[in-house]
């Protein structure tokens, strides 16, 4: 009986750091900081033609691993923030007027999503919804099949989305090939897999 | 029920009669446009636009918690007697269909065919159900202002109001003509991706 009480033991003891191989890690937002020293050029210059009025409302995200190592970052805008000082819509390269929203869903200039960097600050992939959008929305990333330090997936979930209620767009998934994050094959405003 | 939409066109708001659109005023672009379409210069048939609105009314009244219905409703009454009954991600994609009848029109020229009283549908396929409406006639008004989830919305600019009915407890997705095209979605970048339909000639 004591040999299996040990033997039992000494499986718990080993389960912790089996399961810690193979974390899904959800993103903190409230982890999300503004660079400190501003937002290094190289990282602006990911942000596209209106990167000089979108720089001061980028946010730096850490993805950790499961020993606490940043093994990614997310380079997000504070589209809330940036749609309240009016510095968030431009329609061909000027500063949309704030009142004609019809010029604004015909004309308006993208708006960059997140960006997945390395802890290198290596682009590596784009996730398809903004964090912080001045809209509904409540945004979730998860971050899942985990190979050694780096997630192999990286999931999106939006709730609370207005008349489109929850979806999830197709996962990002890392294509060793391309080096990079690359979304599968799906519907934008997807159905959301069942939770286990 | 009086809505605000209902109001807008009677006698002593005459705002489908008015410039419609006051974006458009403002913006070089739209007016370049609009000086280039001959619609643009076309009066609005007041019968045309009380009958939209009339008739959009009314599909709010009869399928309050069904988009595709309310919508049916007024295609069937306004535009094609015999249009079978769709959801709204098969209604979207049978507009997409070559000889359907149906072009893809911008939001600008979108408000103003509904100021001429004719039939515009706005939808966006979504995975489960999707989402169709009526943009209306009338003068454009700021989006949000209502209260959802304990939050009142920000506005996001002017837009045509909208006749839109849902199953779902998004408030937003509820008007009668006192919200506009953008509160369904209620977020830039998913409305950018709402497509506007017509049946109207081109011009």
């Amino acid at each position: 009986m004591k040999r299996l009480w040990l033997a039992l033991m000494v499986g718990l003891g080993a389960m912790p750091s089996a399961f810690a191989k193979a974390p899904t890690a959800k993103l903190d937002l409230a982890t999300c900081r503004a660079p400190a020293s501003g937002l290094p050029e190289n990282l602006a210059a990911l942000l596209g033609e209106h990167a000089k009025t979108y720089a001061p409302y980028a946010v730096i995200c850490p993805v950790v691993n499961s020993r606490g190592v940043e093994v990614l970052k997310i380079l997000a805008l504070r589209e809330d923030e940036a749609a309240a000082a009016n510095h968030l819509y431009f329609i061909h390269g000027k500063p949309w007027d704030g009142v004609n929203g019809a010029l604004l869903h015909d004309a308006g200039d993208p708006v960059p999503n997140p960006i997945v960097l390395t802890a290198g600050d290596k682009a590596v992939g784009t996730l398809p919804e903004p964090l912080f959008s001045d809209g509904p929305g409540d945004t979730t990333i998860s971050f899942g099949d985990w190979h050694g330090d780096m997630p192999g997936r990286i999931s999106t979930r939006v709730d609370n989305a207005g008349v489109l209620q929850t979806f999830c767009p197709p996962p990002l998934v890392w294509n060793a090939a391309r080096g990079r994050y690359v979304a599968l094959p799906g519907e934008e405003f997807g159905a959301c897999p069942k939770q286990p | 029920m009086p809505t605000p939409a209902s109001s807008a066109s009677s006698p002593t708001s005459p705002a489908a009669a008015q410039v419609p659109n006051p974006g458009a005023a403002q913006n070089p672009n739209a007016a370049a446009t609009q000086s280039q379409d001959p619609n643009a210069a076309k009066a609005p048939d007041p019968a045309a636009v009380q009958n939209l609105l009339t008739t959009a009314h009314k599909a709010y009244t009869l399928f309050p918690n069904n988009c595709s219905g309310s919508v049916h409703y007024v295609i069937n009454q306004l535009v094609d007697p015999d249009a079978k009954y769709l959801l709204a991600n098969q209604l979207l994609a049978s507009f997409e269909v070559k000889g359907s009848g149906w072009r893809k029109v911008t939001l600008e020229e979108a408000s103003r065919l509904a100021d001429q009283g004719q039939v515009v549908v706005g939808g966006l396929v979504e995975a489960r159900h999707g989402h169709v409406v009526i943009v209306l006639p009338g003068k454009w008004k700021s989006s949000g202002g209502y209260t959802a989830r304990g939050k009142v919305m920000p506005h996001t600019g002017q837009y045509p109001l909208v006749m839109s009915t849902a199953l779902g407890d998004w408030p937003g997705a509820k008007s009668d003509g006192d919200k506009t095209v953008f509160d369904p979605w209620g977020d830039r970048k998913t409305f950018q991706k709402v497509t506007f339909w017509t049946k109207a000639p081109a011009p």
